[in-house]
């Protein structure tokens, strides 16, 4: 079995965070930068020490010799947990979505 | 609508860019008032900082008129006249809940891009590469606020324009920077960099208590100008700095030291030779001269602020910093923070801003702007562009 995960503390109780996580649209929207990834992450979230929320864990697994899907990397699923994160703590995702630049072609670059 | 852009190294140019919209819920687009050059910006400029796109508005320090809202802002009005700082604040996260605004959680985009360098992300800045966000900058006509309730801050009647622009950053940075130093009464403060982040630093201590300010600098007009909070000033190129600031302190040392200098120090010799030459090669991207005699010169026991902007650095001298059991203090400014106290006490007559726009011009004239202030031409402090 080939799995990879990322751990991230989101401000909210865990009940919160799963509730949130699977609404509908939600994974969609923080999984947005990694389409290929919808639906296949496994999020388990667990109380974080004192009033700091839970400490939540995203994670892909590929089983029987599978190869995880090119879009696996630490870096997106850290970026999944940052988005999720945003949205819970500030109803927003940040965006750089029509950021203005003069570079004429295409979206920017991020 | 116009906008200055980064195109390369050492490649401004004022450029047609689309205007800015509103994207989330609680942002608040501005009409920029003024926006002004920052020392931080030369890094990227001269190509010290990695992560630029050819093509990127720069600027991160500036007021402005609200001119629309998200549908989900309360406070900010349209036609409120505000100053934003440069960091941006979500106001939800445990760093903002703390008052340590920059580093919050939930505001730049590009956290993956930034983890590598940092271990964890910090807030997203205007202008500023996009490791730090990769956000539209300031120099511009108008510019997109995220969080405009948390980012956004009214100001007074009673503060002009150009007194609130510097809120925005200099004044913040030098502000925190002073408050650093946990100055008791009568403390001397010598401050590195004698440009608009260590002015407000100088001002800053004698606000908060400290009975006497050393500023230094190798520019005479600079230090000339630090001389209206600093009664004594030291030229690093002709003085033997540590020794200079003994004399100065009946052989103790300064109780704290403010660097307002970063990464691309002027200075001479074969420590700064050897600086240069590892920077040209990308073996380190730091002159870090400034910040090694604040830490040779502080007195035993005393406070280091660092406020001038690094990357990476070798020959950095820890073992002086714990010998001496110095205390080191540093951030990126938690404007959110200063900004109401800084408003109250500029409205109040008791603290200073607008005597750093030296250079006012249009928005259009802003590529010779940074040449001048890049190259500290006609006795600079700061430039000021009016879109």
């Amino acid at each position: 079995m080939t799995e990879l995960r990322r751990v991230l503390t989101i401000d909210a109780s865990a009940d919160a965070v799963i509730d949130r996580w699977e609404a509908a649209g939600v994974q969609q929207r923080v999984l947005a930068h990694a389409a290929p990834l919808e639906g296949l992450g496994t999020l388990v979230a667990h109380p974080a020490p004192g009033s700091l929320g839970s400490e939540v864990t995203l994670s892909v697994e590929a089983v029987d010799g599978a190869k995880l899907p090119s879009a696996a990397t630490g870096a997106t699923l850290f970026e999944a947990l940052h988005r999720l994160k945003a949205l819970i703590e500030t109803g927003e995702i940040p965006t750089l979505d029509r950021n203005p630049h003069a570079r004429h072609s295409g979206p920017d670059p991020h | 609508m116009r906008a200055l852009c980064w195109n390369g190294i050492n490649d401004l140019r004022v450029e047609d860019v689309p205007d800015p919209s509103i994207v989330n819920p609680h942002d608040a687009i501005l009409r920029v008032g003024l926006t002004t050059t920052c020392g931080s910006d030369l890094h990227f400029i001269d190509g010290y900082i990695p992560t630029m796109e050819a093509g990127d508005v720069i600027g991160h320090e500036f007021m402005g008129e609200v001119v629309e809202v998200g549908p989900e802002v309360r406070d900010v009005r349209v036609g409120d006249r505000v100053v934003v700082p440069s960091f941006v604040a979500c106001g939800s996260c445990w760093y903002c809940r703390h008052e340590l605004h920059s580093l919050c959680d939930n505001t730049n985009p590009n956290w993956a891009m930034q983890e590598p360098l940092l271990g964890y992300p910090t807030a997203g800045v205007y202008g500023y590469t996009h490791a730090f966000g990769g956000y539209a900058g300031s120099h511009a006509e108008y510019i997109r606020v995220p969080h405009a309730d948390v980012d956004c801050f009214q100001v007074p009647d009673g503060v002009t324009d150009t007194e609130a622009l510097f809120v925005s950053d200099a004044a913040a940075t030098g502000f925190m920077g002073a408050e650093f130093c946990a100055i008791s009464p009568g403390d001397t403060v010598a401050v590195w960099g004698c440009g608009g982040v260590g002015l407000m630093a100088m001002q800053s201590a004698l606000f908060l208590g400290a009975g006497r300010v050393i500023a230094l600098d190798p520019q005479g007009y600079r230090r000339d100008v630090a001389t209206h909070f600093a009664s004594d000033t030291v030229d690093p190129d002709s003085d033997d700095v540590v020794e200079a600031l003994r004399d100065l302190t009946g052989g103790r040392g300064p109780d704290a030291c403010i660097d307002a200098v970063g990464m691309e120090a002027a200075g001479g010799g074969l420590e700064h030779a050897y600086d240069r030459v590892k920077q040209a090669l990308h073996l380190h991207t730091d002159r870090g001269q400034a910040l090694r005699q604040a830490i040779l010169a502080c007195r035993k026991g005393g406070v280091l602020s660092i406020l001038g902007v690094y990357g990476l650095m070798d020959k950095f001298p820890i073992g002086v910093i714990m010998n001496k059991g110095l205390t080191v203090r540093t951030a990126q400014q938690h404007g959110q923070h200063y900004a109401p106290r800084l408003l109250d006490a500029i409205a109040a007559g008791s603290f200073e801003t607008a005597f750093l726009a030296t250079h006012p011009m249009p928005l259009e004239a802003a590529v010779e702007g940074y040449e001048m202030f890049k190259h500290k031409r006609d006795d600079i402090v700061r430039a000021v562009f009016i879109p």
